[in-house]
């Protein structure tokens, strides 16, 4: 066992760079750097476009978990060190408001047949194409169906009709919490209210500004929901983020959950699960019967900043190399790729189901990072009992005013 | 030694703090009185995103984008605020609404306890995260010092009282939570006490029923202050055993001889003795505890329990706003110079009365 | 002195002191024992005491993930920070113990004011600063903060270690004729290893261990392990991932483990120098 270890381990160390430079054709030389969060489908485009260094082509990519604030400095700064960076749908935003981001529409039309780049992979703004996404996540319902099954209950298709199984599941002691829920304070709880608050008609802004609008009876109804939903819940649920839910699922301890597709996959591995395939996919619960379901669509994707000091063909080229054809094809389960190659799976059902009937895709507008981080910091307070839901929504307001104004967004 | 001489050997060492210690606390208070934004006006926007299976979808929205100056860059402006962002920060006015605030009757109308005008005069002052981060900063100070002296006078004495080659491992072990890493013993703390961990998972298998630790307040508070408790008492345990060593052994034998007991002898003459330690203890720990920052972040729940260091930590990193934080860091360091003052006096005059 | 506990007392001195190494060690014991375990078996419901044995975590971060970059990284910042630390460290302390006049007494209580600052405080300057200066994210810069951060620590441990050196030796040496730097480096450091291994000890733990500042400066491949474990810890990326952040952590303590075994002695000495002597 130990000496077949060591001889994968040296294996590794000596094979992967000679695979490397095979089936990458990329003009001109220089360098990239490029930076992105850090989650599996980006490890893998991280490796793909390492694979392009050569002699005259040195490619460096930083994976981290804070790529959100750095890429934010970098992107202020004089000159970025950064050619190529990775973000979503509320990250773009701040960034494409202050003037910061290249658009792309002379490099796409350029390299469009080279890389057959698709039209849904690009983000546009006005008539410019700000970013390449390459896939898509959304929160959606899992649920154990084996339990589900056995007390016949049908799969809920409204919060109602959650409560209404939660609460027989609770009767039956069927398992030990019948809901699990991102619920964690800061920014998961927030986007659980987003999701609902979309779902049930509300606007986050005053039509036509960037003053606020969610202290309103919606979103006293949003929270008033969730706090029965946590009912259901582990007197923890605060406290948990994703993977504490995941693995909560995992040990069979929950029945259902609004949770991320891009976990999906990992509900089947044994190596985690004692619940392996018994856990299926649907789509996200919605507010009132044949309503559009309460989550919200987030693409990730790729831009170039505008104060890079490299040369953005290049940089270019390296990206769509990174989200070639071949690498969904050949890794086609990693994510929802956006790409029509990609072969939809069982673990995509739940998003694909969603997405068809109309979740709306999350807000991009450049304020409501701002109004986000309002929410989680303040929703907490109702949730936990301290507070009533309309004092945690006019702290979570002014909270937004004071930093809007920081920012200049509002007067 | 000449002033000359002295001015050479310190040279290095005083140019290293003043360079990055002073001359940075110089740039956070010219910061904390100014602000920057890029210039920005509300137009109307057309935007696509993608949704699945090659289906893309077009909003028009009125969104703030950047004005830009003739060059096309976005106008960036630079401003002095005053005291704006400490107004923000430390929010006096609502710190005032908090206190004033008429709390007789409740909303039905009915006459209110002092109890709960109390608490709800608790709740408003701290439902500014300042204060509250300040609140919860100074509880973990009061609470954890009398708990690391007691402690660690108690495990100094004892390991004192055991045959010598136990000694060695007996330290060993205790140094262990003092010496690893904050943000790894915190998280080995809080492994222990996750949902599914081992200690909420034991109690309720021996019968004591399921235990949420991660619940409430008062259970992360506490779980907070435990390990604070157990990070710290090693320090304090090294120093008084260390000083146990120095007691003079014929005040214990005269003691003896007079018939003092073992209390006695505790009371009168090594505590007494130990006292400036204790004082030491004192200084480094309320310096320590003033800046609390990996428990509350490993912990993960600002939402029950804040800290001034981690407050500042989250307004610079998580609201991006140099000038917003440099505000909550000045205020911090207000708070740590008013704290110790009473103990850099007392160290003044001792150390004045030895040189 | 007298160690005689009165005699009722000795079942309950075994039991506290028993009850408080569990208590110590306990919690690495166990981040131990899970870190060699697959996900499903590590955070199981209930625990296990026994369960398969897995060397994957430690694989992975080591070999897939390069965290030997990021040990490389450690060393080349603490034993940075620990040499740049020392070397001005002894200058100043060795000045302070000597000089006779005010100013070093107002040096000594300003450091102790620095000493008290929050990490952070300072770090609000290091960001925009660094980033225009374009220093940030560099191994220099990071050394020469945790140096400056610990020099009020640094100066007051050494200064009452030198304190204890007899200035009777000075003048002897100085009266031989060697000049300050001479004695200094020719007399006076011969006979302070002791304390500064005690300090460098310090240094080396202070470096070592800091996260905040550490996470802040450095990035990607510049990452010390300590400020790398967030990317595995906080990423709420999956349960591996986590399980990877627990094989970092264990990998994190070892060192240190080692460290307090072979240095305890001057560990105990330099905690109780200060506060005894001075």
């Amino acid at each position: 066992m130990q000496r077949s270890l060591i001889i994968a381990m040296v294996a590794a160390l000596f094979f992967v760079p000679a695979i490397a430079t095979a089936g990458c054709d990329v003009q001109g030389s220089g360098e990239v750097n490029v930076i992105s969060n850090s989650f599996p489908v980006l490890e893998l485009i991280a490796n793909t476009m390492k694979k392009c260094s050569r002699g005259d082509l040195k490619i460096e990519y930083k994976l981290t978990t804070e790529h959100k604030e750095e890429t934010a400095q970098a992107l202020a700064a004089a000159s970025s060190p950064y050619d190529l960076a990775q973000g979503a749908n509320s990250s773009i935003a701040p960034l494409q408001a202050a003037g910061q981001l290249q658009p792309l529409n002379d490099l796409v039309a350029k390299y469009k047949g080279k890389y057959n780049i698709e039209d849904s992979m690009l983000i546009k703004i006005d008539n410019d194409i700000m970013a390449i996404a390459f896939q898509i996540n959304c929160q959606h319902l899992f649920y154990r169906k084996d339990l589900l099954a056995k007390y016949n209950i049908p799969v809920p298709t409204t919060y109602d009709e959650v409560l209404a199984a939660a609460e027989r599941l609770k009767k039956e002691k069927a398992v030990e919490f019948p809901l699990g829920g991102t619920f964690k304070s800061g920014w998961n709880i927030a986007q659980e209210f987003t999701n609902i608050y979309l779902a049930m008609g509300g606007e986050f802004f005053k039509p036509g500004t960037a003053l606020p609008a969610f202290n309103s009876e919606k979103g006293v109804t949003t929270l008033e929901l969730m706090k029965k939903l946590m009912g259901y819940m582990s007197p923890n649920a605060l406290a948990l983020d994703t993977t504490a839910v995941m693995q909560q699922f995992q040990q069979g301890q929950i029945a259902m959950a609004n949770l991320w597709a891009s976990r999906a996959p990992k509900m089947d591995d044994q190596a985690e699960s004692k619940v392996a395939n018994l856990i299926e996919f649907a789509t996200a619960p919605s507010t009132v019967k044949g309503g559009p379901p309460a989550t919200t669509l987030w693409w990730d994707g790729f831009f170039i900043p505008k104060n890079m000091d490299g040369d953005p063909d290049l940089a270019f080229q390296i990206l769509m190399e990174g989200l070639s054809e071949e690498v969904v094809k050949a890794n086609n389960d990693v994510a929802i790729w956006l790409r029509s190659v990609y072969k939809p799976t069982r673990y995509s059902k739940g998003a694909a189901a969603s997405a068809m009937a109309g979740a709306p895709a999350y807000p991009m507008k450049p304020q409501i990072t701002m109004v986000h981080a309002s929410i989680g910091a303040n929703i907490g307070d109702f949730m936990s009992g301290k507070e009533t839901a309309k004092e945690s929504l006019a702290d979570a307001e002014a909270a937004y005013i004071k930093g809007a104004k920081e920012k200049g967004y509002i007067k | 030694m000449k002033i000359k001489t002295f001015l050479a050997f310190v040279g290095p060492s005083v140019l290293a703090m003043v360079g990055l210690i002073a001359v940075p606390l110089i740039g956070v208070v010219y910061l904390s009185f100014h602000s920057s934004y890029v210039k920005t006006e509300i137009v109307e926007v057309k935007s696509s995103v993608p949704l699945f299976g090659g289906l893309t979808k077009t909003t028009v929205e009125k969104v703030p984008q950047p004005v830009l100056d003739e060059n096309g860059e976005p106008v960036k402006v630079w401003e002095y605020v005053g005291g704006r962002n400490f107004d923000t920060v430390a929010d006096p006015g609502g710190l005032v609404a908090a206190v004033s605030k008429d709390r007789s009757t409740t909303e039905d109308g009915q006459p209110t306890s002092f109890r709960q005008r109390m608490d709800g005069l608790y709740r408003d002052v701290t439902d500014i995260d300042f204060w509250g981060a300040l609140e919860f900063t100074l509880l973990y100070a009061f609470i954890t010092t009398p708990c690391i002296l007691v402690l660690g006078f108690l495990l100094a004495v004892l390991v004192n009282s055991v045959v010598q080659w136990i000694r060695g491992p007996l330290i060993f072990a205790t140094l262990l939570p003092f010496i690893i890493t904050p943000v790894v013993g915190s998280l080995s703390i809080y492994w222990l006490f996750l949902d599914n961990a081992l200690v909420a998972s034991l109690l309720e298998q021996f019968g004591a029923g399921k235990i949420y630790f991660l619940k409430d307040a008062i259970s992360i508070r506490t779980l907070i202050v435990l390990y604070g408790v157990w990070h710290v008492t090693p320090f304090a345990f090294v120093i008084l055993y260390a000083g146990l060593q120095t007691v003079p052994q014929d005040a214990l034998q005269a003691a003896m001889v007079d018939g003092a007991t073992y209390w006695q002898r505790i009371r009168y003459i090594i505590i007494p003795h130990l006292r400036a330690l204790f004082s030491f203890i004192i200084l480094i720990h309320l310096m320590d505890a003033y800046r609390i920052f990996e428990p509350v972040l490993v912990f993960g729940s600002n939402l029950f329990a804040n800290s001034l260091q981690y407050l500042t930590y989250y307004i610079l990193n998580f609201e991006d706003n140099y000038y917003k934080a440099a505000a909550s860091a000045i205020l911090t360091v207000i708070g740590i110079c008013i704290l110790l003052l009473p103990v850099l006096r007392r160290t003044y005059r001792e150390q004045k009365g030895v040189a | 002195m007298t160690t005689n506990l009165p005699k009722p007392l000795k079942p309950f001195t075994t039991a506290f002191l028993g009850f408080w190494v569990f208590l110590a060690a306990f919690p690495f014991l166990w981040m131990f024992l899970i870190s060699f375990r697959a996900p499903v078996d590590a955070f199981s419901f209930p625990p296990k005491l026994f369960a398969p044995i897995t060397l994957e975590h430690f694989y992975t971060v080591w070999i897939l993930d390069g965290f030997w970059k990021q040990a490389l990284n450690t060393t080349i910042v603490t034993l940075g920070t620990v040499t740049v630390s020392l070397t001005i460290g002894c200058l100043a302390g060795y000045g302070l113990s000597r000089y006779r006049g005010n100013l070093g007494f107002w040096i000594l209580i300003i450091a102790l004011v620095f000493r008290a600052m929050p990490h952070v405080v300072m770090l609000v300057a290091y960001k925009p600063a660094f980033w225009a200066m374009g220093i940030w994210n560099r191994y220099e810069t990071l050394i020469i903060v945790l140096v400056a951060i610990n020099q009020p620590f640094t100066i007051w441990m050494l200064r009452s270690f030198f304190v204890n050196i007899p200035e009777e030796l000075d003048q002897a040496a100085l009266v031989d004729g060697c000049n300050r730097v001479q004695t200094f480096v020719k007399v006076i450091m011969p006979v302070m290893w002791p304390g500064v291994i005690t300090t460098g000890l310090f240094s080396f733990l202070l470096a070592y261990n800091d996260f905040l500042i550490s996470s802040q400066l450095m990035s990607g491949d510049h990452m010390t392990m300590t400020a790398a474990l967030s990317n595995y810890i906080f990423s709420d990326d999956s349960l591996a991932k986590l399980m990877h952040g627990v094989a970092g952590a264990v990998s994190i303590t070892i060192p240190l483990i080692f460290l307090v075994l072979f240095f305890q002695r001057y560990i105990v000495a330099g905690l109780t120098h200060g506060a005894v002597k001075g």
